[in-house]
């Protein structure tokens, strides 16, 4: 008992609070950091996740909530071994062989990062003061290297 | 090309849109080479623009879709003089008085590149060159748009000429394109933007176009992007 107890001090304080806020949109905080609202409320899963609650709704939601890691059960440092290989001239199945994971699943995580990624783009880039801008074409073609009429 | 086959195959053309000072990736559009497309890509840097900064000038190669969704995003409808005679003139789209659109033409002798001319199409050519200066900033050209589809076709293997890597469906294709534009914005140093520092061993300070722009301090890792929670607004 003495033993799980440290051990749940010891990864409760590994958490930093201050970068979660509240997901529930009919709540008060919803959206605002440092509220001194999120707790920790309990270890879940495989890969022990933590499940933290927002003392002003009383609704849990995941640690991983808001990242493309949420409801992925592959452990965080192998998924991101794997889409780095993607920017880097790696093909789907090149990687697939490489890494030993499926083509499908990887199909499947390069999704999920493409549209985290659009998002933060969106975030950032906004109220810029645009001064030149260069615009140009690059070709490329799906499936079949022909005009389509 | 057969009746059965899907309407996304076939050629595609990624319209890209650079910020030439800081090489932010701006914009990249999917489609095919008409005037819409032009239209979606003017719309979706005119998004990002300061309401109150002045609008920029846009340069480009010889291609006639750009001028038109030019004239149709930064643009309005006015109504020629009727001169007295004969029917009356229709409604017609002039471009606003800042607009500035510069077209560089290449003249091309057995696929090298023996002149280029830039023409500028739309603004005072005074007022232009006299904005950017007369040093190195002052250089008017496709070249860094170009560098950075040079950088996109060596970086993805959906881009490679002639090989079995190509995309099989557009969804994935933008994907692909999303996470690249993330990556090359805020992971990859990039070695044109490196500082010249004296401290200790280190001679070079590396940046990242996003770190030029000052939206960042620091050079991000893969996990730092894809766990960064997006703030609701």
């Amino acid at each position: 008992m003495n033993l799980l107890l440290s051990g749940g001090i010891s990864i409760t304080s590994e958490i930093d609070f201050s970068q979660f806020f509240c997901w529930n949109k009919d709540c008060t905080d919803y959206g605002i950091k440092n509220q001194g609202n999120i707790v920790l409320k309990e270890r879940y899963g495989k890969n022990n996740h933590a499940l933290l609650k927002c003392k002003t709704c009383k609704k849990c939601f995941s640690e991983t909530k808001g990242t493309i890691f949420f409801e992925l059960n592959t452990p965080d440092e192998e998924v991101l071994r794997t889409i780095s290989m993607l920017p880097e001239k790696g093909s789907i199945r090149g990687v697939a062989r490489a890494t030993g994971h499926g083509k499908d699943t990887i199909c499947r995580w390069l999704e999920i990062a493409g549209t985290h990624a659009e998002e933060v783009t969106t975030y950032f880039l906004k109220n810029l003061n645009l001064k030149k801008v260069e615009v140009d074409e690059i070709w490329s073609y799906i499936k079949k290297a022909k005009k389509c009429d | 090309m057969t009746e059965e086959d899907s309407e996304e195959y076939g050629d595609v053309y990624s319209l890209t849109a650079i910020k030439s000072d800081s090489r932010l990736f701006l914009f990249h559009h999917e489609g095919k080479r008409s005037t819409e497309d032009a239209i979606e890509l003017f719309n979706g840097v005119e998004k990002m623009r300061n309401a109150s900064s002045p609008i920029p000038v846009f340069t480009s190669d010889d291609w006639d879709a750009f001028e038109e969704g030019l004239i149709n995003v930064y643009g309005k409808v006015e109504l020629p003089q009727y001169k007295g005679i004969g029917r009356r003139p229709l409604p017609k789209l002039v471009p606003l008085d800042d607009l500035k659109y510069v077209k560089v033409l290449k003249k091309k002798v057995k696929n090298y590149v023996v002149e280029t001319v830039q023409r500028i199409i739309f603004g005072d050519p005074e007022e232009i060159f006299g904005m950017l200066g007369t040093d190195s900033d002052s250089y008017i050209g496709t070249s860094y748009a170009e560098r950075i589809n040079l950088t996109i076709r060596t970086s993805l293997a959906r881009f490679i000429r002639k090989g079995m890597n190509f995309s099989k469906t557009k969804r994935m294709h933008q994907k692909a394109i999303d996470l690249f534009q993330a990556w090359y914005n805020f992971i990859k140093p990039h070695k044109s933007l490196r500082l010249k520092i004296d401290s200790g061993n280190r001679k070079w300070f590396q940046r990242t176009p996003a770190m030029a722009e000052g939206i960042t301090d620091h050079i991000w890792s893969l996990k730092e992007l894809l766990t960064f929670r997006v703030p609701v607004q």
